[in-house]
């Protein structure tokens, strides 16, 4: 019956979930309890109390990126269509280091971030299939396992409050460079006979990393460059008066 | 049910329960639900529980401390405890005078 809890909207689950499903453990569960969990289900969505909180910036950060992932890749395809079109390789190779930006901060999380991710690892698949130089595939994956690996461990410092100049020394270094190496290298990837199947395969593709991030910019999504939020810093209780 | 539980509709009655649970000291939900239940003889159903504690918290009455594992203890503020003293004082008097008047009908 705990499922019942699914039945409340996102955002008082993000909040509540685990308490209530920890409540529900340490009880048997009658039919009175399910029934007031569905009024309290129906409650919570005709008056949401758990309201999302402000949401900081760099929780659009990964929408943002998703999107523009989403963008440059129907560009591509859009270029593919067009014989003289040269641009497409730039664009795909733009499209699949973009989604890298989300990777290391968010998408190696669980959830809908799977979702990203399977759709990243298509991308890098995608592009390295379509190297016809074996060389090139290899300097481009060594690129994109410099960024993961460079950039989480960026993140990770940049939430532990390492020193502001080498935190973003780092953020650079680890993100930026990837990015131009995997543009420069991904110049001439795609070749007129695969045009076809990239409009048939990569239009859809494409679309798919718009809605995502739509959703992830509407939604927000937390990353690990964000501190954790403090708890219990709301006004101190006192005695009640005698 | 006077301001600010007039407007909690069927929380209010839930609401006042856990504020007078966690007057003592804080307390996460299942401990919530079993002080209640003590107090009052009748269970407080998960859904209306945290119907109401979502509520308290909105309106800066409760607040959430530190999870616990999963477990997320919750106490009282200072609003909270104004709130709940005015709340208790008003049913004081409602009480005084309901048995005035059933003792003067008695008569």
């Amino acid at each position: 019956m705990s499922r019942l809890v699914h039945l409340y909207p996102r955002t008082w689950r993000d909040r509540y979930e685990a308490e209530l499903l920890d409540l529900l453990e340490q009880r048997p569960m009658s039919l009175r309890d399910a029934i007031d969990l569905v009024r309290g289900a129906l409650d919570a969505h005709l008056h949401p109390q758990a309201e999302r909180e402000s949401m900081p910036w760099t929780h659009r950060l990964p929408g943002l990126a998703v999107l523009a992932t989403g963008l440059f890749w129907i560009a591509a395809i859009a270029t593919v269509r067009d014989p003289s079109g040269t641009d497409a390789d730039r664009f795909l190779g733009l499209a699949a280091m973009t989604v890298l930006l989300g990777l290391p901060g968010d998408y190696l999380m669980p959830f809908g971030r799977r979702i990203a991710t399977a759709l990243g690892i298509g991308a890098l698949g995608v592009i390295l299939v379509f190297s016809t130089p074996w060389s090139v595939s290899v300097v481009v994956f060594l690129g994109v396992v410099s960024l993961i690996l460079g950039g989480t461990l960026t993140m990770a410092a940049i939430r532990a409050g390492i020193g502001a100049t080498t935190r973003w020394r780092l953020l650079i270094g680890t993100l930026v460079a990837p990015l131009v190496v995997g543009v420069v290298v991904s110049m001439g990837l795609v070749d007129e006979a695969t045009g076809r199947l990239a409009v048939l395969v990569g239009l859809p593709y494409g679309l798919a990393w718009v809605l995502i991030g739509v959703r992830l910019i509407v939604r927000g999504s937390p990353t690990i460059i964000d501190p954790p939020t403090p708890l219990g810093t709301g006004p101190v209780a006192r005695e009640i008066p005698a | 049910m006077t301001q600010p539980f007039g407007e909690l509709g069927r929380f209010a009655e839930p609401s006042l329960y856990i504020l007078v649970s966690l007057s003592n000291g804080p307390k996460h939900g299942y401990a919530i639900m079993t002080d209640v239940e003590q107090m009052t003889g009748a269970p407080l159903g998960p859904g209306t529980l945290y119907g109401a504690l979502a509520r308290l918290e909105r309106r800066g009455l409760i607040e959430a401390l530190e999870p616990e594992d999963r477990r997320r203890p919750y106490r009282l503020t200072g609003a909270g405890a104004t709130t709940l003293a005015a709340q208790l004082a008003h049913l004081e008097g409602f009480v005084r005078t309901g048995l005035e008047r059933l003792g003067g009908g008695i008569k």
